[in-house]
């Protein structure tokens, strides 16, 4: 019998048998169908996660001196955190930033940079502008270049202003345009009167330079919203502090892959210059470990129930296929009379259980785009907030959610696998039929 | 050529074994129409079962053509299954999922005949049974007459050398029957070797050999001297 007489009449016993096919046909569909969104659901995490691991934010590493305790051990986030007086406070230099980049061969760039926010208090000046306060990074001039920023109009700081902590600032494009919407190159040379804690008071800057505009994909947890991002000269901080040293430095790898050896690099030197546990290493990879922690134990979940729910839709195949096979008993033993040896009986049977099995796939396919669409409609950036920003990582990620070819494949693969693995024992069970009993049967 | 050396058969039924033949000796030439007769219970099923290939004797030997058939595989089983024997049975045993045109293309394709070919060969044997207007027809849109024709022209789909008969008119009314019991004559007119098994003994006697079975034993083989014309001899019974 060759293979297209045998999916013929392995359809036409399938057509027969309507109903019951199709309880079959629907069982693996929803299993290929929920298979399917769950890749695509993981594809589009994976997604997010490089694509925030190409942000340069990303690629940061933070040295800094380590003066809190946790009250729970192993606790991240503390809600109280305890300062240990008796703990020396390390005060780097930043002469520590050639030297650490020099000893750690992963580290690419090394800068000085830390935040502060900023509140307009010259309304004035700005009066077209809706912006209350936005956020200010303290830099060194090296930090523009380790986060691949240019400049548009105007310059960067030059060693002179961080020498002399001049009020200076550089705006970057998106802040530029909200605070002068109808300026462009004529915002180099003007003052902006800010107030800020650094400050304790209203300081007066002078923008020297706009920044071009890049995307840098989206950041979750980025609490400057969509204001935008202006950068001074980090002197100009410690100015004001009582504290006249550097508590915190910023290093840079070229290549996020680069990332876990550079911060075991940076680690190993730090502590062998100011001793174990007194410096503390913050990177990105604290993030993508606090987003796995919530992210993976869920995926676990959704993956044992759709695990076990494809196991019963398999258990339930099998159960169906032995109910056939009883109930084809006659025609086994007709078929086995009129000349179909053992194997053909066993062809015949799985190739019925596999023809379900492409059919449930097919069906599955039109089912899981159906399911992505809504799982997209549900988690599309557009919806409603809430969740946190392990629900914001995937949010972000909505319009990737979609079920590629390749997602399909690999379901449709899994699903025969499965269909093919529960269709052999009915088969083989079909082709040891004594044929005097089955042509006794009725 | 058939030939049961001391066959037997025994079926374990657990605690209890049943001898359903005992050493059958049996020589069946080409050309012969033997009546296989006996009560319920003597025998008869099991032997025809074995000698058309289904089952195999649990003792004595089975030699077909020379061939030891005990040693035989499951596709040797198969392929003679298929292409020299040919099977009619008392409740027809037809597909009821595919229509009389299909019923009868099934064992060529087992015998892997061109789809061309089978489909017309299939026409022209349904045909010669009278059922040219029923080939597109289902089972249960047939009358039992019918429905064995259709099995007759299946039996005879892949020109077998021996069709065995297992009562081919047990289930049919007597003037069916006869019909039926004609189409069988007519084949072994045809060189067609037949055995056929009932228990009625008029329609035994259209055979041309009888072999009666008591017990799973062979008590008499005799070739019948008077033997009942279908024609005839059968309408109105």
């Amino acid at each position: 019998m060759n293979q297209r007489d045998l999916f013929i009449i392995s359809f036409r016993f399938i057509r027969v048998r309507f109903l019951e096919s199709l309880m079959v046909v629907l069982g693996l569909a929803l299993g290929v169908a929920i298979i399917s969104s769950l890749f695509s659901l993981a594809r589009a995490y994976n997604y997010e996660m490089e694509t925030q691991s190409n942000n340069p934010e990303q690629r940061e590493i933070r040295v800094e001196s380590n003066t809190g305790l946790s009250l729970l051990p192993g606790n991240k986030s503390p809600a109280l955190k305890i300062v240990d007086t008796q703990r020396k406070k390390v005060i780097f230099t930043v002469s520590e930033l050639v030297k650490a980049r020099k000893a750690c061969p992963d580290v690419e760039d090394g800068y000085i940079s830390f935040g502060t926010r900023f509140s307009v208090t010259d309304t004035s000046a700005l009066s077209r502008s809706e912006i209350k306060n936005f956020e200010c990074k303290m830099v060194s001039p090296e930090y523009f270049t380790a986060n691949n920023m240019e400049i548009a109009v105007g310059s960067i700081f030059t060693e002179s202003d961080i020498h002399s902590a001049n009020s200076v600032i550089v705006l970057d494009k998106k802040l530029a345009t909200k605070l002068f919407p109808d300026e462009d190159s004529s915002i180099i040379g003007k003052n902006i009167t800010l107030s800020s804690p650094i400050s304790g008071g209203n300081l007066t800057f002078t923008v020297i330079g706009v920044l071009k505009y890049k995307n840098t994909g989206v950041t979750a947890t980025d609490p400057t919203g969509n204001s935008g991002t202006a950068y001074c000269p980090y002197t100009l901080s410690l100015q004001y502090r009582s504290q006249k040293g550097l508590d915190t430095l910023s290093f840079s790898v070229p290549d996020i892959k680069r990332l876990k050896k550079a911060v075991y690099q940076l680690n190993n030197y730090f502590s062998s210059q100011y001793g174990i546990n007194s410096i503390l290493i913050h990177s990105s990879l604290d993030w993508e470990k606090d987003q796995k922690r919530v992210i993976i134990p869920i995926f676990s979940i959704i993956t044992l129930f759709v695990g076990a729910g494809l196991l019963m839709a398999s258990m339930n195949i099998l159960n169906l296929m032995l109910a056939r096979i009883a109930r084809q008993k006659k025609n086994i033993g007709i078929m086995m009379a009129i000349g179909a040896s053992r194997f053909d009986i066993f062809k015949l049977f799985l190739t019925e259980s596999l023809t379900l099995g492409v059919m449930g796939g097919v069906l599955g396919c039109f089912i899981a785009f159906l399911l992505s669409w809504l799982l997209q409609l549900l988690l599309s950036p557009a919806g409603t907030g809430g969740g946190g920003p392990q629900l914001d990582v995937i949010r972000g990620a909505g319009p990737e959610i979609s079920v590629t070819f390749s997602i399909m494949a690999v379901a449709l693969l899994l699903t025969l696998i499965l269909n093919a693995v529960f269709g052999i024992y009915p088969a083989y069970k079909a082709s040891r039929t004594e044929p005097t009993d089955a042509l006794r049967s009725e | 050529m058939i030939k049961l050396e001391n066959a037997g058969k025994n079926y374990d039924l657990g605690a209890v074994k049943v001898a359903a033949l005992k050493n059958i000796n049996l020589l069946i030439e080409k050309g012969e129409f033997v009546s296989i007769m006996g009560p319920s219970g003597s025998g008869k099923s099991s032997l025809l079962h074995i000698l058309g290939l289904l089952d195999k004797p649990t003792s004595g030997t089975y030699k077909l053509e020379n061939y030891e058939v005990i040693s035989l595989s499951d596709k040797e089983l198969s392929r003679i299954r298929n292409q020299h024997f040919g099977f009619v049975f008392q409740s027809f045993n037809l597909f009821s999922e595919f229509n009389a045109l299909d019923n009868v293309i099934m064992p060529m394709i087992y015998a892997k005949v061109s789809s061309k070919e089978r489909k017309e060969k299939a026409k022209g044997l349904l045909a010669s049974m009278g059922l040219e207007h029923r080939m597109y027809h289902f089972p249960n849109m047939l009358s039992g007459g019918e429905q064995q024709r259709v099995a007759i022209a299946r039996s005879l789909a892949n020109n077998p050398d021996l069709i065995l008969a297992d009562e081919p008119t047990g289930n049919l009314p007597s003037h069916m029957g006869a019909k039926i019991l004609e189409i069988l004559d007519k084949l072994n007119k045809e060189s067609v070797t037949l055995i056929m098994v009932t228990h009625n003994e008029k329609i035994g006697r259209c055979g041309k050999r009888m072999i009666r079975l008591k017990d799973g034993e062979i008590v008499s083989d005799q070739v019948i001297k008077n033997r009942t014309n279908p024609l005839t001899d059968l309408q109105g019974e």
